[in-house]
């Protein structure tokens, strides 16, 4: 048999995913958005060294908050087109030239295979949504990571109209959070002035949620891993859009 | 509080690194309010040149207390192992030592392991005593497979091993290839035909080969999915997969 062959089932591509070890919500909404002839392969990175009880230590880990190098190297064994970044704080914390410096890091330690994170993919949808000023961003975090990812929109050229964390004390507390719990938050940040909504912080579950968040608001709501998944796959030069999942990648 | 989606269970799965076929299948036969949580082992060199070096590290998954450790920290309620060759090894006692191996270095999470899997699968189909295998494997991967369905009291009648040179090469197997080979192995005294190597994708081609053959085929990924589902105590069926998964 040639050595060439593709992939029986990722024929078009493979997207490799990072995950935090404690996460559990990318993979099964990300799962849920594949194309046909495009596999998912996720890896775990470390834990998050992260506690929510003691805000100096929150602080001082916000950038670097996970090891990945063992992570990547795992998954660059199966040969994925892209890595796809399922975990969104490190990449909002530092800036925009934070973020493109850890993009190179992760470049460097994945032998070249392009990285996708939340930061450059949310940027890249509110660009494709047209002009948009005004956002208002829903986070699952503590006060210092919802300063500094307030910080890095309004760097780009955003006004953040409005912020809430949800101040959840673990990981896995925040892959609880109910469908009622983000509909009222989304609800409670939809300020006037608001053009579009942004939920960072990738192990709450709120891919399902979006296109009646879209249709109750008249307004576009961005969701992480939907968004990092969609611009992974127009990285790729994959165009499908995917129905079910509100307006950037029904339409965009 | 539970888990947003899965919050039935959430299954932990153990897949070698270079793996793509494993997390596909699984995730297509996940039912409502069950996840599947990924976790990749370290890369295990498997010489297909030297068959001396390829049997000497069948049974022996190398270091898997990072892969576990990573996993456990999402609090999975069992972990299926998609990796089915060295669960082959040792017979069916070597298959349960391995997999209480395993579930010690989770802290006690139950493990499923492939080789006892199917050997559940054959238990509800009526214990069928003759059976075809195919593998992706080398020879010494086929004897040992052929020593553990023998140990466990089936006899395998015939076995297909394709040789393939790289895992990589593995998940390259086309339906025609897949195809070809059971219809290779059949013959009139076959009951079952039992497909290891979790690197073929094989799970969407079960239902139409039991249709053209009328016997029984049995998936590792399809089995080993269907066996935690069930010792996770969850009688969901799901169609598509072939008769295991549908009706038992």
């Amino acid at each position: 048999m040639a050595q060439n062959s593709r992939d029986v089932l990722g024929y078009r591509a493979k997207v490799g995913i990072l995950v935090p070890a404690t996460n559990t919500i990318v993979e099964p909404e990300m799962a849920a958005l594949q194309p046909p002839g495009v596999t998912n392969h996720t890896s775990r990175m470390s834990r998050v060294n992260r506690p929510a009880h003691d805000l100096k230590k929150y602080k001082a880990a916000l950038g670097h908050s996970l090891d990945m190098r063992a992570a990547i190297d795992v998954l660059v064994a199966c040969e994925p087109d892209i890595i796809v970044h399922g975990h969104s704080v490190d990449s909002l914390s530092q800036g925009l030239s934070g973020a493109d410096k850890m993009k190179a890091r992760m470049e460097q330690t994945s032998g070249g295979i392009p990285v996708m994170l939340p930061a450059h993919a949310i940027l890249k949808a509110l660009t494709t949504l047209g002009k948009i000023k005004g956002i208002a961003i829903l986070t699952p975090w503590m006060p210092p990571a919802d300063e500094r990812c307030k910080t890095f929109f309004e760097e780009a050229g955003y006004e953040v109209l409005a912020i809430k964390g949800l101040q959840h004390p673990t990981p896995l507390d925040i892959a609880t959070a109910t469908p009622e719990l983000l509909n009222a938050t989304v609800d409670e940040i939809n300020v006037v002035g608001v053009e579009c909504i942004i939920k960072v912080g990738t192990n709450s579950s709120m891919a399902r949620l979006v296109a009646d968040m879209e249709a109750r608001l008249g307004k576009p709501v961005l969701t992480v891993n939907v968004v990092t998944y969609w611009a992974g796959l127009r990285a790729l030069g994959i165009e499908d859009n995917i129905p079910g999942y509100g307006t950037l990648v029904e339409k965009h | 509080m539970r888990d947003a989606l899965g919050y039935r269970a959430k299954i932990g799965v153990l897949t070698p690194a270079t793996n793509t076929i494993v997390e596909p299948e699984f995730a297509a036969m996940q039912v409502p309010g069950v996840t599947n949580h990924v976790s990749r082992m370290p890369p295990r060199k498997r010489d297909t040149e030297n068959m001396d070096a390829y049997r000497s590290v069948i049974g022996d998954p190398g270091d898997l207390t990072g892969c576990l450790d990573v996993m456990v920290a999402c609090e999975p309620d069992i972990i299926a192992l998609g990796h089915s060759i060295d669960s082959f090894a040792g017979g069916v006692a070597g298959a349960a030592a391995f997999q209480s191996r395993l579930s010690g270095l989770a802290g006690g999470i139950e493990v499923v392991v492939p080789s006892l899997a199917i050997l559940s699968a054959l238990d509800v189909l009526g214990q069928p005593r003759n059976i075809a295998a195919l593998t992706p494997y080398m020879p010494p991967g086929d004897e040992t497979v052929e020593a553990f369905f023998a140990d466990a009291g089936y006899q395998v009648k015939s076995v297909i091993g394709l040789k393939h040179k790289t895992p990589l090469d593995i998940a390259a197997a086309t339906p025609a290839r897949l195809n070809a080979a059971i219809d290779e192995l059949n013959s009139p005294d076959i009951e079952v035909f039992v497909k290891a190597g979790t690197n073929s994708s094989m799970a969407h081609l079960v239902s139409d080969m039991e249709a053209r053959t009328g016997k029984p085929v049995i998936s590792v990924n399809v089995a080993t999915y269907w066996h935690t589902l069930r010792r996770l105590g969850f009688d969901d069926h799901f169609p598509g997969f072939g008769l295991l998964a549908e009706h038992y």
